[in-house]
């Protein structure tokens, strides 16, 4: 067995990952049907089972958001509206092209998810991974898949000069920072066992029995780490027939919003001025010592920098109030990005560490695909 | 009245007149799910096939459909979990059933597993 990758390199429209992920899914539900029938008149299935697939790819600017959000808290025309872009953004002061034009500029797309989890965003700097896999073929309850998927992004950060992430009762993964000054052998292995164990992820690991360092991390060691308000990756599952679907949202780096946006559009993308992800600036800063200042930023508008630092500043994400979000380029503590932090590396280091996670050995443990092989 | 278990991890009993059944996720599927904070209950009235999804049990991370065992109609859904989603893990085979199914054709359950089959079951 070996896991299937089709990372596709540029940003696609939503729909089109949920159609590749329909089709993955598709052939999943087709085999499980035809051996039942197998099974019922004692015949041989000769078709091999489809193979666990990871599915990586950045969208444009999207938010979802999941079943529970829906039922229990519908969202309004209006806050829909606000958040694709069709209600009229705050514009520049020097700028009345934007008015002129009107407001039907599609900023970004809104779509109900049958995920778990609440409200969250997709958009170029963010990795977002769906895994489909079959429970019962690699002996996973859902919670333990979940833990599963969380440890392999928990080492795909480590893997690209992030150790510090932990897991807590909210879900996603936490940047973490050290409780203590006092030298850890392997901050990754404190982070894997650090989570702050609740009754609920005490028995998760009881029952799960994960395999290598996650293991190992989580057997007496001292927790080194408590998690800060910034969250690095969403996830949100959904399960069918004992079939996974949709997964996590990696975030990497802000991209610019250029990559996307013609001019036009791009200067529709703005954010209130005192909003917690520009990048710090000694004006800034200064500014918000006067409270003055501060309700004068409030009402200010400035060009957002990146997708990731425009959507995310828009909602509570996840419906946590208080938490902010980050992106490895951020977290890696250096001035520039560095070289090797693109999409194509980060998903690759996710494949691996997920076909590990799945017992998957070797060299070629992982095998790249492309579009037509799901799409037949 | 005899509980029989589908591979999905489902429960279904009979009353006495053979006509409604009650269902639910078994214990093993609560414990596999972990702790439960929404039930998506379908609507009463719903016509539904065996095999057909009608609902999905949700804990903070996941959402896991919830299959029809039988081909039938809903009568009844358990309103305890929407506001205790919690009774699906204290008792999934007992106050924590899912719904009530008048069932078209009692002779779909003979396909089903008893119990010693379930327990048996490579999970």
């Amino acid at each position: 067995m070996r896991l299937s990758h089709l990372h596709i390199p540029r940003p696609i429209p939503y729909t089109y990952s949920l159609k590749l992920q329909e089709a993955l899914l598709e052939k999943h539900f087709a085999y499980k049907t035809a051996l039942r029938s197998h099974q019922h008149d004692d015949t041989p299935l000769t078709t091999p089972p489809p193979p666990p697939t990871l599915l990586t790819f950045q969208t444009h600017p999207t938010y979802t958001v999941g079943r529970r959000h829906l039922n229990n808290n519908p969202l309004s025309q209006a806050q829909i509206s606000f958040l694709t872009g069709a209600s009229p953004p705050p514009s520049l002061p020097h700028d009345t092209t934007a008015k002129e034009e009107g407001n039907s500029h599609e900023l970004a797309t809104f779509y109900p998810s049958p995920r778990g989890g609440l409200l969250t965003y997709h958009a170029p700097g963010q990795l977002t991974a769906y895994l489909i896999i079959d429970l019962r073929r690699h002996n996973l309850t859902p919670r333990c898949y979940i833990r599963m998927l969380e440890n392999s992004v928990m080492r795909t950060c480590a893997r690209h000069g992030v150790p510090n992430t932990l897991t807590t009762d909210d879900p996603g993964v936490w940047i973490g920072e050290p409780e203590t000054e006092s030298e850890s052998e392997s901050l990754l292995s404190a982070s894997l066992a650090a989570r702050e164990k609740s009754r609920e992820a005490k028995e998760t690991d009881e029952v799960c029995n994960l395999g290598g360092e996650a293991a190992a991390g989580m057997k007496g060691t001292k927790s080194l780490l408590r998690a800060t308000d910034r969250k690095i990756c969403a996830i949100g599952v959904h399960v069918s027939r004992g079939i996974t679907s949709h997964g996590v949202g990696l975030n990497v780096f802000d991209a610019p919003i250029d990559i996307l946006a013609p001019p036009s559009l791009r200067q529709l993308y703005t954010l209130p001025g005192n909003n917690k992800y520009l990048p710090a600036t000694a004006s800034v800063s200064g500014a918000l010592e006067s409270a003055n200042e501060d309700a004068k930023l409030r009402d200010s508008v400035v060009p957002a920098q990146g997708y990731l630092s425009w959507g995310f500043s828009r909602i509570v994400a996840c419906g946590l109030e208080g938490k902010s979000v980050t992106w490895l380029s951020r977290e890696q503590g250096g001035e520039e990005r560095e070289d090797g932090l693109t999409l194509e590396a980060v998903a690759g280091s996710l494949a691996k560490e997920v076909a590990s996670s799945l017992g998957i050995k070797g060299e070629d443990a992982v095998v790249r695909v492309g579009e037509e092989v799901v799409l037949d | 009245m005899v509980k029989k278990y589908t591979e999905e991890h489902e429960w279904i009993e009979m009353d006495a007149d053979n006509k409604i059944g009650t269902i639910g996720i078994t214990e093993y599927a609560s414990k596999a799910l972990g702790d439960v904070v929404y039930v998506e209950l379908p609507e009463v009235g719903l016509e539904t096939a065996k095999g057909e999804t009608i609902g999905a049990v949700e804990s903070v991370k996941s959402a896991s459909d919830i299959m029809s065992p039988v081909t039938g109609k809903v009568t009844d859904v358990n309103e305890v979990l929407s506001e205790k989603p919690g009774t699906i893990n204290k008792a999934p085979e007992g106050d924590g059933w899912f719904a009530k199914i008048e069932v078209t054709d009692a002779a779909e359950l003979e396909g089903l597993m008893d119990k010693e089959a379930y327990d048996a079951f490579e999970k």
